[in-house]
C-alpha cells in the first residue's frame, strides 16, 4: 500500500503544471512494446489510434486492452475496440477508461477511414471524453476530433501523421485537453522485420522520439523491443502470438523511476485465420 | 555448386570493368595508413581521450604486409579484423566452405553482410590465392622496424624557466620516443620501446638507464607445444573483461555489435603507455580440448608515498597513472613501490560454444592510508583477488555472451550478459545488459561500462544497425544506466541516459556523406549549492556531427567537418559549441610526398561544450584534441617515402585563442595566446 502511495504521489509530482494530461486511451496491441508507437504500424489496434490506417484492415475484428501502470491499482487503463468495413471506407469504434473511483477519465471514439489509392488514405475521428472527480468537482465532458493520413511510397515504407485535437477543446479552463502533432514511420527491410520510429509532441509535454524493432521469430510469433524518449520515457519490450484468429500482445514498459507497467491485449479477427 | 561457382566467375568478370575506375585503385593505391587511421576512429568515435593506439596499428601494419590469405585464413585469423563483426565472419567461413574457394575479393560483394566498405578496408589486409606457397624466408629471415620520433612545443612554459617559483620541471621540453620491433614470421615477435616525456630529465643521472621510460618484450607463437609465450612487458585480457582486462579496449561507439569483446589471451606490451602492463612471463598452453593460460608480474609501480609503516611497510596516499616525471615530486613517486599481479585462465574453445575460467591476483606491496572518499564504502585494499567465469554461445545467426566475476572474499559481483542478433541480412540488433556493484573493485578490469570503471553501474544498451541501401549505413543505440551509490562528483545515487544515431552513406565512390546525432544525459550534483544535502542536476549533452569527404581526383580529397554542441543543466542556460574544420589532402603522384592540412574554426563558451574532433596525425601518433574557447587551429602533415625502406614525417600544429592572453595553468602557463608544437618522425625498415 505504502508502494502505491508512493508511485501515486510520484506520478502526481511529475504531472504537477501538466493540469488534466492523463492517459485516456492506451497505445494497445503491437505498438505497446515497440516504444509506445500508435500512429505508423498497420495493424488493427493502432487503428484505433490513427483512423487513417481503418481502410486497411480487411475484416470484422474486436479487442480488449489492460495495463496497470507502474503495477499500481489506481492506474488502470482499459480499452475495448472494434472495428466494421464497408464499402466504401472502414469504420472504428473505441472506448476506453482510466482510474479509479475517485479520479477516473472515460474516451469513446468512433472514426472513419477512407482508402484513395493504394498507396494513400486518411481518416477522421470523434471522441467524446468525460472526466469524473470524486467530491466537490463536478463531472465534466468534451468533444473532440482527430484525423490522420496514410501514405505508403513504397511497398517496404509507410509514413504516416496523426492530429489530435487541433482546435483546442478543454473541459474548461482548469482542465485542458492536450493537441497532439505526431509523425511515424515504417520500414519493413525484410519479411521478418519492421522497424518503427515516431516523433509527437503535445501542448503539455516535451516532445517524444520513439522507436522499436519487431522481429517474426516464427511464423505466429513476434519479439518486440522499443524505446521511447518521453511521456511516458523508458524502454519497452513484448512478445505477440497469432493463431487461428486470435492475436494476443504482451508488453512491458520500464520507467527509470516509477518501474514496471505490463500490458495485455487480446483481438480477434473474423474470418483470418492465419497470419 | 559448379553451375553456382561459374555463374559467380562469369558474373564477377564483367563486374571487375564495372566497377568504377576509382574504386579499384582506391583499393589497390590506398594509403595503408590512411585506412588503418579511419579503423581506429571508427572504433574510438566516443573516445574523449587521446589513447595509445600503436600497438593496435603495429600489428594492422604487419597484416598489411603479410597479407592473410582467405583461402586458408582460420575464424581465429579473420578475428584479428576488429572491424569486422562476427557474423561477417562466420559467413565468409560458409561461403568458402559452399564454394570451396574464393577467386577475388570483389566475389565478398555476394556474401550477405558485406559492403564495399568493408571490402576496402579489409583489401590492403588480405589475400586471394589459390596455394599458399609458403614463404620461407618469411619464416626464418624476420622484419626489423626502428622509429625515431621528436616532438616538442614551439612556446616555452613558465614551468621550464629558472625563476619559476613553483614546482620546476626538471627536464627540458624536448620529448623523444624510440620504437624497435622484430618480427621472425610466425613465431617470433620482439620489440623495445624508450621514451622520454617533455619536461621529464634525460641522461643527467636523475634516471638510472637515462630514459624515464623503457620497455621491451618477447613473444613465442605456436612453438611445439606451447602456443603463447611472452616474457617481458605484456597484457592479458580474458571473458568480458570482468575479471581481468588491462589491455586496449574499446567501449561504446557507432559499431553496435561490438559490444562482445573477444579476449585474445596474453598479448604484448608495445605502447608508451607507462601504467597498466605487467613486467614478467606468461604461458599459454593446450590441456585436452582447453587452453590453459598462467602469467606471473613483479614490478614497480608510481606511488605517492606518505609515511613508512611501524612494521616497515610502506603507506601510500594514490596510484598516479599518467607516466609524467617531471617535477621534484613526481620524480619520488616514480617507481615507488612494488606490484606482483598473478592469474590463470582456462577456456574451452569449439565452433560454438565457449567457456572459461579467470582467476586474478594482484598484490601492492603497501598499504593505502589515502583520504577515503565519501562515495567510497571501505578503503581500497593493497591485496586483490576475483574469480570469473565466462561463456559464448554461438547459434546460427545469434550469439549470446556473458561473464560473471565475484570480488573475493567478500564475494561481491559482476555480471554481465548479451546477445548479438542477425535478423537479416541487412539488420542486426545487439543487447547488452550488465550489473556491477558498488564494492565490485578487481584490479585490472575493463568490463563494458559507462562510467569510469567495472563497478557501481547497472545498464542495459541496445543498439541496431540497418542497411537500407547499397552504400548506406544506419546504425544507433540506446544505453540506459543507474549509479546504485555515490560517485565522484555525485552525492546520490543517480542515473542516465544516451543515445546515438548515425548514417554513412556513400553517395558515389568518391563522394560520401556522414551525419551523426548523440545525446547524453547524466545527473550531477548542483554546482555551487548552498543547501546541506547537495541536489542533484541534469547535465545534458547533445552534438550534431555532418562530415563530407570528396575524393575529388587520385591526388587530392577534401574532407569537411561541422560540429555543434549543446551543453545545458537543469541550472543553467544552454551553451552552444561550434566546430567548422576543412581537411586537404594531396598525394603528389610524381614525388613520394603526401600532404595533410586542416584549418578549423571553433567557438564555444566554456570547457563545458567543448568539441572533440579527429586530426590525421603520423604513423603510431592518434590525435583527437579537445576544442574550446574561441579560436582556429591548424595544422601541416608532411610524409615524404623516398624509399619503400624509409618514411620521414613531419608535422605542425597552431591553436590560436582570440579571447585569452595566457594559456595553461600552474608550470604549464604560456604568456601568448597561440599554442604550437612541431613533431617529426623516421622510421626505417630492414
Amino acid at each position: 500500500m505504502n508502494k502505491r502511495i508512493a508511485v501515486i504521489t510520484v506520478i502526481c509530482t511529475l504531472h504537477i503544471g501538466l493540469k488534466a494530461s492523463v492517459p485516456d486511451r492506451p497505445i494497445a496491441g503491437s505498438g505497446a512494446a515497440l516504444g509506445q508507437t500508435g500512429i505508423a504500424i498497420n495493424s488493427s489496434w493502432s487503428s484505433m489510434q490513427n483512423p487513417a490506417m481503418l481502410p486497411w484492415q480487411k475484416h470484422y475484428w474486436a479487442g480488449i486492452h489492460h495495463e496497470n501502470r507502474y503495477l499500481t491499482q489506481e492506474l488502470g487503463l482499459s480499452s475495448i475496440g472494434a472495428i466494421i468495413p464497408t464499402n466504401p471506407g472502414t469504420f472504428g469504434i473505441s472506448i476506453s477508461h482510466f482510474g479509479y473511483n475517485q479520479f477516473n477519465t472515460t474516451r469513446a471514439g468512433i472514426s472513419y477511414g477512407m482508402k484513395f489509392s493504394e498507396k494513400f488514405s486518411a481518416g477522421v475521428g470523434l471522441n467524446f471524453h468525460h472526466l469524473q472527480i470524486a467530491g466537490d468537482y463536478s463531472n465534466k465532458n468534451a468533444y473532440t476530433v482527430e484525423g490522420g493520413l496514410f501514405y505508403s511510397p513504397i511497398e517496404k515504407i509507410t509514413l504516416c501523421a496523426y492530429i489530435f485535437n487541433p482546435n483546442n477543446t478543454s473541459f474548461n479552463e482548469q482542465e485542458s485537453l492536450p493537441s497532439a502533432l505526431g509523425f511515424g514511420l515504417t520500414y519493413i527491410p525484410s519479411k521478418k522485420i519492421l522497424l518503427v520510429l515516431q516523433i509527437d509532441d503535445d501542448t503539455e509535454n516535451k516532445p517524444a522520439i520513439r522507436g522499436g524493432v519487431e522481429y517474426k521469430a516464427l511464423n505466429n510469433f513476434s519479439i518486440r523491443l522499443g524505446y521511447s524518449s518521453g511521456n511516458p520515457e523508458g524502454l519497452t519490450g513484448g512478445f505477440g502470438w497469432f493463431i487461428k484468429g486470435i492475436q494476443a500482445d504482451l508488453s512491458f514498459g520500464y520507467h527509470r523511476v516509477l518501474g514496471y507497467t505490463p500490458q495485455l491485449s487480446v483481438s480477434y479477427q473474423f474470418g483470418k485465420k492465419t497470419d | 555448386m559448379i553451375f553456382a561457382r561459374l555463374s559467380i566467375v562469369v558474373l564477377f568478370i564483367p563486374m571487375a570493368f564495372l566497377i568504377p575506375k576509382s574504386a579499384i585503385s582506391q583499393v589497390n593505391q590506398a594509403d595503408v595508413q590512411q585506412i588503418i587511421a579511419n579503423i581506429v576512429e571508427d572504433l574510438t568515435s566516443k573516445s574523449e581521450s587521446e589513447e595509445d593506439y600503436s600497438q593496435f596499428i603495429e600489428d594492422l601494419l604487419y597484416l598489411c604486409e603479410n597479407p592473410i590469405n582467405l583461402n586458408t585464413a582460420t575464424m581465429d585469423d579473420l578475428k584479428k579484423f576488429i572491424f569486422l563483426n562476427d557474423f561477417q565472419i562466420s559467413s565468409l567461413i560458409d561461403y568458402r566452405d559452399s564454394t570451396g574457394s574464393i577467386l577475388t575479393l570483389y566475389e565478398l560483394q555476394t556474401i550477405v553482410g558485406f559492403d564495399l566498405i568493408d571490402i576496402q578496408r579489409m583489401a590492403p589486409f588480405v589475400k586471394v590465392v589459390q596455394e599458399d606457397k609458403t614463404n620461407l624466408a618469411s619464416i626464418y629471415y624476420g622484419r626489423n622496424e626502428l622509429s625515431f620520433r621528436y616532438r616538442t612545443s614551439v612556446e616555452t612554459p613558465i614551468g621550464y624557466t629558472k625563476n619559476y617559483t613553483g614546482s620546476r620541471y626538471l627536464g627540458d621540453k624536448n620529448a623523444y620516443y624510440t620504437r624497435y620491433s622484430y618480427r621472425g614470421g610466425k613465431h617470433l615477435q620482439m620489440g623495445f620501446i624508450a621514451e622520454k616525456d617533455a619536461g621529464e630529465p634525460f641522461f643527467d643521472g636523475k634516471f638510472k638507464t637515462g630514459f624515464d621510460y623503457l620497455s621491451g618484450y618477447v613473444l613465442f607463437t605456436k612453438i611445439g607445444k606451447i602456443k603463447k609465450l611472452i616474457i617481458g612487458d605484456y597484457h592479458a585480457e580474458f571473458g568480458q573483461g570482468l575479471t581481468f582486462w588491462n589491455s586496449l579496449s574499446f567501449g561504446k561507439s557507432s559499431s553496435v555489435l561490438g559490444v562482445r569483446k573477444r579476449a585474445d589471451g596474453l598479448t604484448k606490451h608495445s605502447s608508451a603507455f607507462e601504467s597498466q602492463y605487467m613486467r614478467g612471463a606468461g604461458i599459454t598452453v593446450p590441456i585436452l580440448k582447453a587452453d590453459l593460460t598462467v602469467f606471473a608480474s613483479y614490478r614497480n609501480i608510481d606511488a605517492n608515498i606518505s609515511d613508512t609503516l611501524e612494521n616497515g611497510d610502506l603507506a601510500y596516499s594514490s596510484l598516479p597513472e599518467t607516466g609524467l616525471h617531471r617535477t621534484l615530486s613526481e620524480i619520488n613517486n616514480r617507481n615507488a613501490i612494488s606490484e606482483f599481479t598473478t592469474g590463470g585462465n582456462i577456456t574451452y574453445n569449439s565452433k560454438k560454444f565457449k567457456t572459461g575460467i579467470t582467476i586474478a591476483h594482484s598484490k601492492i606491496n603497501g598499504e593505502f592510508t589515502g583520504n577515503q572518499a565519501i562515495y567510497q564504502l571501505k578503503p581500497t585494499p593493497s591485496q586483490k583477488t576475483a574469480i570469473g567465469f565466462s561463456a559464448d554461445l554461438f547459434i546460427k545467426n545469434y550469439q549470446f555472451f556473458g561473464e560473471i566475476a565475484a570480488d573475493l572474499p567478500n564475494l561481491y559481483l559482476a555480471s554481465v550478459v548479451g546477445g548479438l542478433f542477425k535478423l537479416s541480412n541487412t539488420v542486426q540488433l545487439s543487447i547488452l545488459g550488465r550489473s556491477y556493484s558498488q564494492n565490485f573493485n578487481p584490479r585490472y578490469t575493463a568490463g563494458f561500462a559507462e562510467g569510469s570503471g567495472t563497478y557501481n553501474e547497472n545498464g542495459i544498451y541496445t543498439g541496431l544497425s540497418v542497411l537500407p541501401a547499397k552504400g548506406w549505413k544506419l546504425s544507433g543505440y540506446i544505453d540506459l544506466f543507474k549509479y546504485p551509490w555515490l560517485k565522484f562528483g555525485v552525492n546520490s545515487p543517480s542515473g542516465g541516459r544516451e543515445f546515438l544515431a548515425q548514417s554513412e552513406h556513400s553517395i558515389t565512390d568518391f563522394f560520401n556523406l556522414n551525419i551523426r546525432y548523440r545525446y547524453k544525459s547524466v545527473e550531477k550534483n548542483l554546482s555551487n549549492s548552498i543547501n546541506p544535502i547537495t541536489p542533484l542536476v541534469n547535465q545534458t549533452n547533445q552534438s550534431i556531427r555532418l562530415q563530407i569527404n570528396f575524393n575529388a581526383t587520385s591526388t587530392v580529397s577534401l574532407k569537411t567537418n561541422l560540429e555543434t554542441l549543446i551543453f545545458n543543466t537543469d541550472s543553467t542556460n544552454s551553451e552552444y559549441g561550434f566546430l567548422l574544420a576543412q581537411d586537404l589532402g594531396l598525394k603528389m603522384s610524381r614525388i613520394p610526398v603526401n600532404l595533410n592540412l586542416r584549418f578549423a574554426i571553433f567557438d564555444t563558451p566554456s570547457w563545458n561544450s567543448r568539441i572533440y574532433s579527429y586530426e590525421t596525425d603520423m604513423l603510431y601518433s592518434f590525435s583527437v584534441p579537445a576544442y574550446y574557447s574561441k579560436g582556429s587551429r591548424l595544422f601541416a602533415l608532411i610524409k615524404y617515402s623516398p624509399k619503400p625502406w624509409i618514411d620521414l614525417w613531419l608535422r605542425y600544429s597552431q591553436t590560436y585563442y582570440s579571447e585569452m592572453d595566457e594559456l595553461g595553468q600552474g608550470a604549464d602557463l604560456i604568456n601568448t595566446n597561440t599554442r604550437g608544437e612541431i613533431k617529426t618522425m623516421v622510421r626505417v625498415r630492414f
